[in-house]
């Protein structure tokens, strides 16, 4: 470890030491992390931060293919049998229910407690909206409570500008086309923003690479954001939208058309307190409903529902040497269904939780970082997760991290509750006493930046454990098998992750990063779905991509991911399949005649006809992609 | 710790003032610009200074502050407070105080003065800045070049990123470019392309603050934190005499600097006119 900071120290160049940017330097800023702004760097947690400026330069359309590239990521495009289309998870556990993911959106947490688990598709937000990704990677739960043990993707989108102005966007492709309008105006007392984006996508073909997998889209988003700045010291913001989708749902079982709907209303307030840090409020409404038609026997439909209101007050003292969040919540939860919980149709779970979080420098190069969340539910009953963590940085450019968490993952109301034939010969049932999974998280990491800044590089190395885990087997066999949960397996993981990322001069950047995964499952025999977290993991991914400006409104970015061999266990179908290790290769060429247009060209998969990444009876193809963007008000 | 330091020698000094409620300055941290300022300050206050940073309470007595840093001057002031910022390029007047602000950019006037006496030849300035926050100055100078016969151009790079295609954009003529103190467009990536994109049409490129000059600008005009705390001194002074004053006020006293080498490269010189300092 000494042998690695001196190494670290010695590559450290003299100009970094260059006051000449610091004063103007205090500007790129991550809250997720800690909960309130600080520099991403000084995070005590494996954060990545993605900007607004990369989606556009990188022309990403959706967050799973933003997410795809990043390190420690595992994405991959997947059509669940209850409608998802992508999975996404942190340092592995790659399945069709990642409940260990904790997403928000602007704070909101977007995690579905019915099945758990992220719609990523229906998620009401736009990506012409966001303003920035922040991806923190590893247990942050004494911070965001359950479900967020192998990470937490926090999207935070725009906020009204300042004078008014707007855009149209259109973009058609082989098999896809769309368009994308916003609007916005404001001043001193605040603004109002209004976007709205349609998208119909013809699907993918087939297991053949020919046809159509009945894999169709066809999406509304709205979203309006309001805001008001009664005086200098108070923010109070409106936000509201919906998603409205229908979609096929390919595979072994096609459901012909499914039907999903959501929508939220939230209400949030920041005051400034004298000399007493700030206080935070926020309360907010979430609903969605789905249904689904024919699944198996009929049609499915379930309405899930979520409250949620959070008191948080942040302060810094001791001279700002010691840096404080505390807070307290309350969420509402819950299902209703009259064909998955037979005989009992409304299944909901009420938790409270309170959580203090605290970041202290002992010395100049030394902080110390511990928070603790302490929180009771119907479904999981008292829980704590708690964060400890030190912090070393002996040069301002350099840091080392050491930490150690302990989280945990509250069980989806489905694998508590359930009471669902799906078929004549399966049927589900619950388990009332099915726990919640505890994770215990060790890593060292380490991060730079060096040549004035330009180079950034973050080392990180993990181990994890999950015990309790969660998993599906056979509790009765025969016909019907009845198919219920258990606590019976223990997981077991560790990694590498490391990054860099160069910026030879704004919209100039290259960056690479290379994740090591090994995951451990002692599964039970029988595990119904034969789910096989050793295999269903790629071992080594390695992502690469550059984006520059070429010179008279030209600018260019590729993408290049590759992918180890991976078992594909599709649990919603019982389907499994050896995946090939692969390439992919996103290019996007634009042209920008005057600030106000932009035009592009983008081809996706561009490396072979078509690819497999999951299974689910469809196949990747390769896809071509044009637009314009007409901005207004500049 | 400095700051404790500080507060120490700065609390046995009070024991001796006459005021019954000396100013508080409040730092946004303990870096050594806001410290400079400080010192800038208590020299020209030339009594006592009560310091606490930005997430301490101040004396419940207080009610003249001077903010250094942003991060100071965005927390809630008293009513009724006075309060002048420093080293805030984003601190706005709102709520209940009245807040007056030094700019980090020199005397328009002055600035305009002394660029024509470096490059005498200048006709064209083109003025980078990105920042809502960096409007009124960029006006300032606009309207500082129209009285002294200088065109400036004002060119918004918003966002940042745009830096590289808008200098392509830009149309002739172009005899010199300013980067405006706008904390948005000032780093190392942003500098090095506006060096390069000068250096290439061999045109002057001119910066804001000292350190700019050592790493490759022709010249920087800039004021230093430490004069800057000096005239938040004046104006907070000028405040509690219930003189009116500016919103905006500026520090006199203005230091040009200039790298020799990239002036010259520039098709400056040989002499330098009213250069303060020469780096070879």
């Amino acid at each position: 470890m000494r042998a690695l900071l001196l190494l670290a120290l010695a590559a450290v160049p003299a100009s970094a030491q260059d006051d000449a940017f610091d004063f103007f330097r205090e500007e790129a800023m991550v809250s997720v992390a800690s909960r309130r702004p600080e520099a991403a760097w000084r995070a005590p947690v494996a954060v990545d931060v993605v900007t607004a400026e990369e989606i556009k330069a990188y022309g990403y359309t959706s967050l799973p293919d933003l997410l795809r590239f990043r390190a420690g990521m595992d994405v991959i495009c997947a059509r669940s049998a209850d409608g998802n289309r992508a999975i996404v998870s942190a340092r592995g556990f790659s399945r069709d229910f990642v409940a260990e993911m904790q997403v928000l959106v602007d704070g909101r947490s977007v995690y579905s407690p019915f099945l758990g688990g992220v719609y990523w598709a229906s998620l009401p937000v736009q990506m012409q909206d966001i303003e920035r990704v922040e991806i923190v990677r590893g247990p942050n739960a004494a911070l965001y409570g359950s479900n967020s043990a192998l990470g937490v993707v926090n999207i935070v989108t725009r906020k009204p500008g300042a004078k008014p102005s707007g855009s149209l966007s259109a973009r058609a492709g082989d098999r896809m086309h769309a368009t994308a309008e916003a609007a916005e105006a404001g001043g001193r007392l605040g603004g109002l923003r209004v976007s709205h984006t349609f998208q119909q996508i013809t699907g993918n073909p087939g297991p053949s690479g020919v046809g159509e997998a009945n894999d169709y889209l066809h999406s509304n988003k709205l979203n309006v954001r309001a805001q008001l700045i009664p005086n200098e010291a108070t923010e109070l913001e409106a936000l509201a939208g919906g998603s409205w989708q229908t979609q096929g749902i390919p595979g072994m079982v096609p459901v012909q058309r499914a039907s999903r709907s959501e929508d939220f209303e939230m209400l949030r307030a920041v005051r400034k307190l004298e000399s007493a840090g700030a206080l935070e409020a926020a309360i907010s409404r979430a609903a969605m409903d789905v249904s689904a038609d024919p699944l198996f026997a009929g049609t499915v439909d379930v309405r899930t529902y979520q409250y949620d209101a959070e008191l948080m007050h942040r302060i810094g003292w001791a001279e700002e040497r010691v840096n404080s969040v505390v807070g307290a919540g309350w969420r509402l939860t819950g299902a209703y269904s009259d064909q998955t919980f037979a005989g009992h149709p409304a299944q909901q779970n009420e938790i409270t939780r309170g959580f203090t979080h605290h970041s202290a420098e002992i010395t100049d190069d030394l902080t110390a970082v511990a928070g603790v969340s302490l929180e009771d539910s119907q479904v999981g009953g008292l829980q704590t997760s708690w964060q400890a963590a030190a912090l070393f940085s002996p040069h301002e450019d350099h840091g080392l991290r050491l930490s150690y968490a302990r989280a945990h993952t509250m069980p989806p109301l489905f694998n508590k509750f359930a009471d669902y034939r799906l078929s004549a010969p399966i049927r589900f049932v619950g388990n009332a006493e099915l726990k919640p999974q505890r994770l215990s998280s060790w890593e060292a990491g380490w991060r730079s930046r060096s040549r004035d800044g330009a180079l950034s590089s973050e080392l990180a190395v993990y181990r994890l454990e999950i015990d309790d885990r969660n998993f599906p087997f056979v509790r009765t066999p025969g016909a019907p098998s009845v198919v219920s949960y258990d606590n019976r397996n223990r997981a077991t993981a560790w990694g590498v992750e490391l990054s860099e990322e160069y910026t030879f001069s704004p919209g100039r950047a290259v960056f690479a990063n290379y994740t090591f995964e090994r995951v451990r499952d002692d599964k039970g025999p029988t595990d119904v779905f034969r789910t096989d977290l050793r295999t269903g993991t790629p071992v080594h991914k390695l992502n690469m991509g550059g984006r520059t400006l070429l010179g008279r409104g030209f600018g260019a970015s590729a993408l290049l991911g590759y992918k180890d061999a991976y078992d594909a266990n599709s649990s919603t179908r019982g389907t499994r399949l050896a995946v090939e290790r692969s390439f992919r290769l996103d290019a996007r060429v634009s042209w920008s005649p005057r600030p106000d247009w932009e035009l592009f060209i983008a081809g996706l998969d561009l490396l072979q006809p078509y690819r497999v990444e999951w299974a689910d009876g469809t196949v990747l193809p390769r896809r071509f992609e044009g637009g314009v963007t007409k901005r207004f008000g500049l | 710790m400095r700051i404790a330091l500080l507060l120490m020698a700065l609390s046995g000094a009070a024991a001796t003032g006459g005021s019954p409620a000396p100013p508080v300055a409040v730092l946004s941290s303990d870096s050594v610009h806001y410290r400079q300022a400080l010192d800038g300050f208590t020299e020209a206050w030339g009594s006592t200074v009560t310091v606490v940073s930005a997430g301490q309470l101040p004396p419940p007595q207080a009610w003249a502050f001077v903010a250094i840093g942003s991060k100071a001057a965005a927390r809630r002031w008293p009513r009724d407070a006075v309060v002048v910022s420093c080293l805030a390029p984003s601190a706005s007047a709102g709520d209940a105080a009245a807040l007056t602000r030094v700019s980090l950019l020199p005397d328009p006037a002055i600035l305009v003065s002394r660029l024509r006496a470096l490059a005498p030849k200048l006709h064209v300035l083109r003025v980078l800045w990105t920042s809502e926050s960096s409007r009124g100055d960029t006006e300032a100078l606009v309207a500082a070049g129209e009285n002294q016969g200088l065109v400036v151009l004002s060119e918004r790079i918003d966002p940042p990123s745009l830096l590289p295609q808008r200098l392509r954009e830009l149309g002739d003529p172009t005899d010199a470019l300013w980067l405006m103190p706008d904390p948005a467009l000032v780093n190392e990536q942003s500098f090095a392309t506006v060096r390069e994109y000068a250096a290439a049409r061999k045109i002057p490129f001119f910066g804001p603050t000292e350190g700019l000059a050592e790493r490759g600008a022709a010249a920087t005009v800039s004021v230093t934190f430490h004069e800057m705390g000096r005239a938040a001194a004046l104006a907070l002074r000028a405040k509690l005499s219930g003189r009116p004053g500016p919103e905006t006020v500026r520090a006199a006293r203005v230091t040009v600097t200039v790298n020799a080498a990239a002036a010259r490269a520039a098709g400056l010189g040989p002499r330098f006119e009213g250069a303060d300092k020469i780096l070879p």
